[in-house]
């Protein structure tokens, strides 16, 4: 049974929808202008406006037609882990350091997917923490923390 | 004929560096090209942060080669495993795998490969004389056919991206709208920035490139997980019989003219340039039968014609600024980080760059040809690399590769939004080229169109009064609708289910 949001033409057009939507709420605060000196709110205007009607032709025509696709199964297990793999770099990176932050992140990532395999994790962990510290701090000689803060 | 480009483009690919990383280049890119699921548009977006650190030119020649690499890439996986590496090779399954499955799959490589250097060379020479040409033409251009120009480039990539083309053209100002986050120029009004503060300097293009297309995969190749049956085809023998070649030559030289013709043309690439091919081949034959159980010309004509489409694409993308596909827009992205504006003036103000990086892709085109004939073996033990080793590389190089833009922390959640913002992009079946076209393309879009606006007074038909920009508007209309038209549509999907 399709409903509304399982119905995947109907969820697009309110995704477009809401973009242009939120797009104008906030472009009419800035100065709008005229043809000759457009201000910069002109063109978000416009175009959030036009991504709006899109979005709810889209909806309607959704709503209207007899033929509806499904949305995929969202594996809902994958989005948040790879999610929050990369979210976890970002948390480690300054106090820990690449070499934990990489280690943390990859174990998170291994576990985006169903079935762990704990010896291999860990050596992947192992070999990406090494390989990419070497890649990028030295090889590379960017400026990134290796070492916990506290070290 | 002026030759000096060619020598001053040759002396710079020949440097060691360079050679060095086109090597890196095609090599990693025909890895990915035999890695299903993993293609340039990614790879190169995660690779971006890394090739930062390079020269210029340097960075362009290595990730120019991972695009046509790829395409190398992908066709070894078609014949030997059935499987496309990349898009542009879905067709070559068709006949190649079945010479593959007839022993056939030695000749059925060789004559990838080799039509693919043809095919190549050609581009090469087509870019060289052609470039040029187009730039000096362009000069002349103001803001109105810039304008034009980019509307043009944006309706034929959305014309002609698979997908429904309201959805399309939604994907483009979407990606607009993202790419007018930040600080307008003219006035200095905070635009889109929701009183966060590392926004005021606008969204990096690179992070969005990697969250939208490099995340959002992974999580979409986790959904999907794809099991890979690796047959062993032994590959008795490379050479081709002189029937098969010479059953080739007619299908090389059209696929090299098509995939020429079809790259330089915004929106059109490496897909449609295979598929058109593979369609005419087939018309073309003297017996069509023999089509889809094994007939070499079915793998001659669309490979020659996707290498040759894959490096044309890089004239609108150098010449003019348009980028013509999502990958060229990457590509342009990074140009731009370097502080090198693509437009008409790119060939005179950096020589070096745009003849160096021509002459490096015929370079690479020959590292190819040597290197993927005899390494063909190990290239399909590759594909025993199971996905579960491989994506966490890929989220870190992400993360990691993000924080090295602008040394945030930010930067780094920031692109996990996108990658679910991706990852919605591609359940709800939006095409995502459109959108990076749009993000690049918009805010010099609006700049032009302000321009314009001012030098002709608030007209709007300074548009339609001016022969170049009136005949660009012309075409894209002219595109748009056949785009609509139902029977082009259904053609368009026949074409695509051959």
């Amino acid at each position: 049974m399709i409903s509304r949001f399982n119905d995947r033409e109907f969820l697009s057009g309110l995704f477009l929808a809401l973009i242009g939507g939120i797009g104008l709420v906030e472009a009419r605060h800035y100065t709008f202008g005229s043809a000759i000196r457009m201000g910069p709110g002109y063109f978000p205007v416009v175009l959030s406006g036009l991504l709006l009607a899109i979005g709810a032709g889209i909806m309607i025509i959704a709503i209207l037609n007899f033929e509806k696709t499904k949305i995929g199964a969202v594996n809902m297990r994958a989005v948040v882990m790879v999610t929050l793999s990369v979210v976890i770099f970002g948390v480690l990176l300054r106090p820990a350091g690449m070499i934990a932050a990489v280690s943390v992140t990859s174990v998170f990532a291994a576990f985006a997917q169903s079935g762990i395999r704990p010896l291999e994790t860990a050596a992947l962990a192992l070999v990406l923490s090494t390989t990419m510290t070497l890649l990028f701090a030295f090889a590379l000689g960017l400026s990134i923390p290796v070492w916990p803060q506290w070290i | 004929m002026d030759l000096s480009g060619i020598f001053l483009g040759f002396s710079i690919a020949l440097l060691p560096l360079n050679l060095f990383y086109c090597l890196v280049g095609v090599t990693l890119g025909t890895f990915i090209g035999v890695l299903p699921g993993l293609g340039p548009l990614v790879t190169i977006s995660v690779l971006l942060p890394i090739t930062f650190g390079l020269p210029p030119e340097t960075a362009m020649i290595a990730l120019a080669g991972i695009y046509y690499g790829a395409s190398y890439g992908g066709s070894t996986t078609a014949i030997l495993v059935n499987i496309p590496g990349e898009s542009s090779s879905v067709v070559t399954c068709i006949d190649g795998y079945k010479m593959a499955l007839q022993n056939r799959a030695g000749p059925a490589l060789a004559i990838a490969a080799l039509g693919s250097f043809f095919a190549g060379s050609v581009a090469t020479l087509v870019i060289a004389l052609f470039a040029p040409f187009l730039a000096q033409s362009a000069l002349s251009f103001q803001s109105p056919e810039y304008f034009s120009l980019m509307v043009l480039g944006l309706v034929t990539a959305t014309a002609l991206s698979d997908g429904a083309l309201s959805k399309s053209i939604g994907m483009v100002i979407v990606g607009i709208l993202l790419g007018v986050v930040g600080t307008d120029v003219t006035s200095g009004t905070f635009r889109f920035t929701f009183g966060v503060a590392q926004l005021t300097d606008g969204l990096s293009f690179v992070l969005v490139a990697m969250g939208v297309f490099g995340l959002a995969e992974v999580i979409i190749s986790l959904e999907n997980p794809t099991t890979r049956v690796v047959m062993k085809t032994k590959i008795r023998d490379l050479m081709p019989s002189r029937q098969d070649i010479r059953m080739s030559i007619w299908p090389v030289l059209r696929g090299t003219g098509l995939g020429s013709i079809l790259g330089i043309l915004p929106g059109a690439g490496t897909t449609i340039s295979s598929f058109i091919s593979y369609a005419i081949e087939k018309r073309v034959s003297r017996d069509p039968s023999r089509f889809g159980k094994g007939a070499i010309e079915g793998v001659a004509g669309p490979e020659s014609a996707n290498n040759a489409a894959a490096q044309t694409s890089f004239i609108p993308t150098l010449t003019l600024g348009i980028p013509g596909s999502g990958t060229m827009a990457l590509m342009m992205g990074a140009l731009m980080v370097y502080g090198i504006a693509p437009g008409p003036r790119v060939m005179t103000s950096h020589p070096d760059l745009f003849w160096g990086l021509i002459a490096s892709m015929w370079i690479g085109n020959l590292m190819l040809v040597i290197l993927n004939l005899p390494l063909v073996g190990l290239w399909v033990k590759m594909l025993s690399v199971p996905y579960r080793l491989l994506f966490p590389a890929i989220i870190v190089l992400c993360a990691v590769g993000v924080f090295t833009l602008a040394s945030s922390t930010f930067d780094v959640y920031l692109m996990a939004g996108f990658g679910v913002f991706g990852y919605i992009l591609k359940k709800l079946d939006f095409p995502p080229a459109p959108l990076l076209l749009g993000f690049v393309l918009g805010p010099m879009m609006e700049e032009n169109l302000r321009r314009s606006m001012m030098l002709s007074r608030g007209d709007i038909a300074i548009f339609l009064e001016r022969p170049i920009s009136l005949g660009m508007l012309i075409l894209a209309v002219v595109l748009l609708v056949l785009a609509a038209v139902p029977a082009v549509r259904a053609r368009r999907a026949a074409l695509e289910s051959e």
